[in-house]
């Protein structure tokens, strides 16, 4: 089969299965060719000797059951493991803020600015409460003052 | 409900939804396999292994053609693993005896039995006479209308190579026709 040929078959071979929509082979070569000629034929008779049967599988209930338990097992397992990647996640970010405060607290510490932070933070844990009441007054006033401006 | 809505769903861990894909893709995935592997008991333990494997997959799965299209490779390499651990490739007699399996399932009647059977009888001989791959292309083309593309894609290799193959399939098929006397190949 020369090249020719060859291209002239592939093209019918596209067409006959849908590749192509339309016939873009060469007509002179083929009422010329008897062997491409006949390509088509050939195809027809294979269609014809093998029909194409669709092949019904249906899956049986006790494959379906166990595909079903198929996949609930996966799930849990997924779920599993996205549980302990969590806790594995959890587990290396503790260490990693605790090594950091400790850092910055001994950096402080060296760098003999330690007692002052702490003195501070405790000034501040200390004031924190007396100001609240005196904040909750001033949120009041506000709030009279704006229902006034209101009516 | 459509297939891609159905493979979102399944992806976000919606059982019933994972289950209706799998089901719904069952018959063709069972029908390339035992066309391919030409081993009734063979394709079912293969179609039962790939399920599962796309169950424990589903997450990596990308949508872009059809999902069979994705079974269809997981159940080749399957049995291509397969033939390789066991170096061995199916006989015709077993293919009869699949065959046999394929023919109990067929139609009511009387009249439609005995057609499909000849019908089934055709199908084995030639599809016996092909190399593997080339079996595969032609299954995928004449069987179940796949494109040149998405069957590149299941084989992994050039649209050329398809093409050829199918083309010699044909070649291939039609002598095995004559041999047999099948049918008038007489031109």
């Amino acid at each position: 089969m020369d090249s020719k040929c060859r291209e002239t078959q592939y093209k019918i071979l596209d067409w006959f299965y849908e590749e192509e929509g339309t016939k873009n082979w060469d007509a002179d070569h083929v009422q010329q060719c008897r062997e491409c000629g006949n390509y088509y034929n050939k195809l027809l008779k294979i269609e014809k000797d093998l029909p194409r049967i669709p092949l019904e599988f249906q899956a049986s209930e006790s494959f379906t059951r166990a595909l079903e338990d198929q996949v609930r097992k996966e799930r849990i397992r997924v779920e599993e493991k996205k549980e302990k990647r969590s806790f594995l996640k959890d587990l290396g970010a503790f260490p990693a803020v605790a090594l950091f405060l400790l850092t910055a607290m001994g950096s402080l510490f060296y760098y003999d600015v330690g007692p002052s932070f702490i003195q501070v933070q405790l000034a501040g844990l200390l004031i924190f409460p007396l100001i609240v009441p005196i904040l909750g007054a001033f949120e009041k006033k506000r709030r009279q003052g704006r229902d006034s401006y209101g009516s | 409900m459509t297939e891609r809505e159905l493979i979102k769903k399944a992806q976000a861990g919606h059982n019933p939804a994972l289950n209706q894909l799998l089901l719904d893709n069952y018959s063709i995935l069972k029908g390339y396999l035992i066309k391919l592997t030409l081993q009734k008991e063979l394709a079912e333990d293969l179609t039962q292994e790939t399920l599962f494997k796309a169950v424990k997959k589903i997450q990596d799965y990308e949508p872009q053609g059809k999902f069979s299209t994705w079974l269809i490779v997981i159940g080749k390499n399957l049995y291509f693993d397969y033939l390789r651990k066991n170096k061995r490739e199916g006989s015709f007699e077993e293919y009869q005896s699949a065959s046999g399996g394929i023919r109990e399932r067929k139609g009511p009647s009387l009249e439609e039995g005995v057609m499909n059977t000849f019908a089934v009888d055709k199908m084995k001989e030639c599809l016996a006479s092909l190399s593997r791959e080339k079996r595969s292309v032609f299954i995928l083309k004449h069987y179940y209308g796949y494109s040149y593309k998405e069957i590149a894609e299941i084989e992994q290799c050039p649209i050329g190579t398809v093409r050829s193959r199918l083309h010699n399939s044909i070649e291939e098929i039609r002598q095995a026709m004559e041999k047999e006397g099948l049918d008038g190949f007489e031109m």
